[in-house]
């Protein structure tokens, strides 16, 4: 398949897609069924025109609506064959994810890849513009909340009593629900200490709202200092 | 937003500082006159801040517990965490404690327990040291030092993650209207414990054909074919149960894949679906949701 045209495809497929969709899932949603184009005569052959492109991307919705899953291993008994043939390899859909960056450069829209993936957002110069047409504001979060959050981050997995001794004050358990409501924190276990507290740690959904791809991509902690040793507050 | 912003804002607030004003009047030189507060001009900057009663209360709040109210009395003085000088600061501290305890604030516990340690570092302090035992005696303001500044660490990064650029403030993700995206989590039937057997008797028999090429190497560890089924699932959200498996690694790696699937499943972090009867299973995480994993 000619680049030009996964690149389309993919475009697509990331607008329509409400959540981001990673190289993988891409791969995924980019097959083409049988028995969606049976002019072709030997089902493993690749489309190389354009209108075979476009017949299995009709396939490719017609399967999406079907909600079936891929079908790996070629069935017989008599059935038709559903032999999901791949129409792009890994490195295509990354050597046309990255021509869609280059598109989309200086634009209103930009393509950018976050955690779970590659998602279409607006970009940081019109964002106010929409929230304005959306008569929308952005939300803004208390400082117990950031904080909590940024603790989280930097110290997953972690308990609530951890979080509470690093602020020195109690954490309010709305805030870890709102954090969880908010999918950026989830329950990953348990720890092995008396009353088994629940283990706290960041999700995909926190890095792809903060624009992150990966935890590292957070700003760097400031380092501890030692204490210099000196009396001077000994006498009052 | 800081506690000194919350100050100044309480000050522009009650004391109606007018700035405006200061211009329309003639005989006063205008660059001695910084503010007129209820008519008089304010020729000097005051030397502390005046915080009206009923502003204290707001101001206050604005502290994230006993650690930030003591970064804040030791940022005012412009001094370094690491030198902090216990009694001035303990002195300071408590005088924010009658405070709170005069205006009958809900006096939060904590502020109760850092006032105890604040007294407890100070005595500590006072107490003569034993001439033999001075090189191994620990600083005594050592921990609350590297408590303050392990919450000073958090609270700079509260601040940085405040500013990164995020989803409905600087980015807006698109999408357009109509879902393409099939839900794959819908009612799907559940596979009875003979499928799986017969599937994974399947894959046996498939691994029996290369017993010749069986290469013997490091036990296989199930612990780690689960973190590799997981990280699997990470990248796509179904994982054909056929794929687990490599026929190659012979009958033991497929028995170690098999008893990882098994233990994931125990653990509740994967589960097992099939879109019909005879259709391929797949394994699919289990996100989002907590693992109460019954003992």
């Amino acid at each position: 398949m000619p680049p030009i045209e996964l690149k389309l495809i993919i475009e697509a497929l990331l607008f329509c897609s409400e959540k981001p969709l990673s190289v993988a899932q891409l791969q995924q949603q980019l097959v083409m069924r049988a028995s969606d184009c049976s002019e072709l005569t030997d089902p493993v052959d690749v489309p190389s025109n354009m209108q075979n492109t476009l017949s299995g991307m009709q396939g490719l919705v017609r399967h999406e609506l079907e909600s079936a899953a891929v079908e790996p291993v070629v069935t017989v008994y008599g059935q038709p064959a559903q032999v999901p043939i791949p129409l792009a390899t890994a490195d295509e859909i990354c050597q046309a994810l990255s021509a869609l960056q280059s598109d989309y450069q200086g634009r209103g829209v930009q393509l950018q890849e976050v955690a779970s993936g590659f998602r279409f957002q607006s970009s940081i110069e019109v964002t106010p513009w929409v929230l304005q047409a959306k008569s929308q504001k952005a939300p803004r979060y208390s400082r117990a909340l950031l904080e909590t959050l940024a603790i989280i981050a930097y110290k997953q997995p972690i308990t609530r009593a951890e979080i509470e001794d690093v602020r020195g004050i109690a954490v309010s358990s709305h805030i870890v629900r709102t954090l969880q409501e908010r999918d950026w924190v989830r329950v990953v276990g348990h720890k092995e200490v008396p009353g088994k507290p629940a283990l706290l740690a960041t999700t995909r959904g926190f890095l792809d709202y903060f624009n992150l791809r990966y935890l590292q991509d957070l700003p760097a902690l400031a380092d501890l200092r030692q204490p210099v040793t000196e009396a001077t507050d000994i006498t009052v | 937003m800081s506690a000194s912003l919350a100050v100044q804002q309480v000050i522009t607030l009650h004391q109606d500082i007018d700035l405006n004003q200061s211009s329309s009047i003639e005989e006063i030189p205008e660059m001695e006159i910084f503010a007129l507060i209820n008519g008089q001009p304010l020729r000097q900057m005051p030397q502390d801040l005046y915080i009206p009663p009923e502003a204290l209360e707001v101001f206050l709040e604005t502290f994230e517990g006993p650690l930030d109210l003591l970064l804040y009395l030791i940022k005012k003085q412009n001094l370094d965490i690491l030198e902090i000088k216990v009694a001035e600061i303990t002195r300071q501290y408590m005088d924010y404690v009658a405070l709170m305890e005069a205006f009958q604030l809900e006096l939060v516990a904590e502020y109760l327990v850092m006032a105890a340690t604040l007294g407890e570092i100070k005595s500590r302090c006072l107490l003569p040291r034993p001439p033999g035992a001075e090189a191994d005696e620990a600083d005594p303001r050592q921990a609350l030092i590297e408590r303050l500044q392990n919450y000073e660490r958090f609270k700079k990064a509260a601040e940085q993650l405040d500013h990164l650029p995020r989803c409905e403030r600087e980015y807006l993700p698109i999408n357009l209207p109509r879902p393409l995206q099939a839900d794959i989590a819908e009612i799907l039937p559940t596979i009875l414990l003979e499928d799986l057997l017969s599937a994974f008797k399947e894959v046996i028999e498939r691994a029996g054909l290369y017993e010749h090429h069986h290469i013997f190497r490091e036990p296989l560890s199930i612990r780690e074919r689960m973190t590799r089924i997981l990280a699997a699932l990470q990248r796509q959200a179904l994982l054909p149960f056929a794929e687990v498996f490599d026929v190659k690694e012979g009958r033991q790696g497929v028995v170690v894949s098999f008893i990882a699937i098994l233990e994931l499943i125990k653990e509740s972090l994967i589960e097992i679906v099939q879109a019909a009867l005879f259709a391929p299973i797949y394994l699919v995480a289990k996100t989002g949701i907590a693992c109460d994993a019954p003992d």
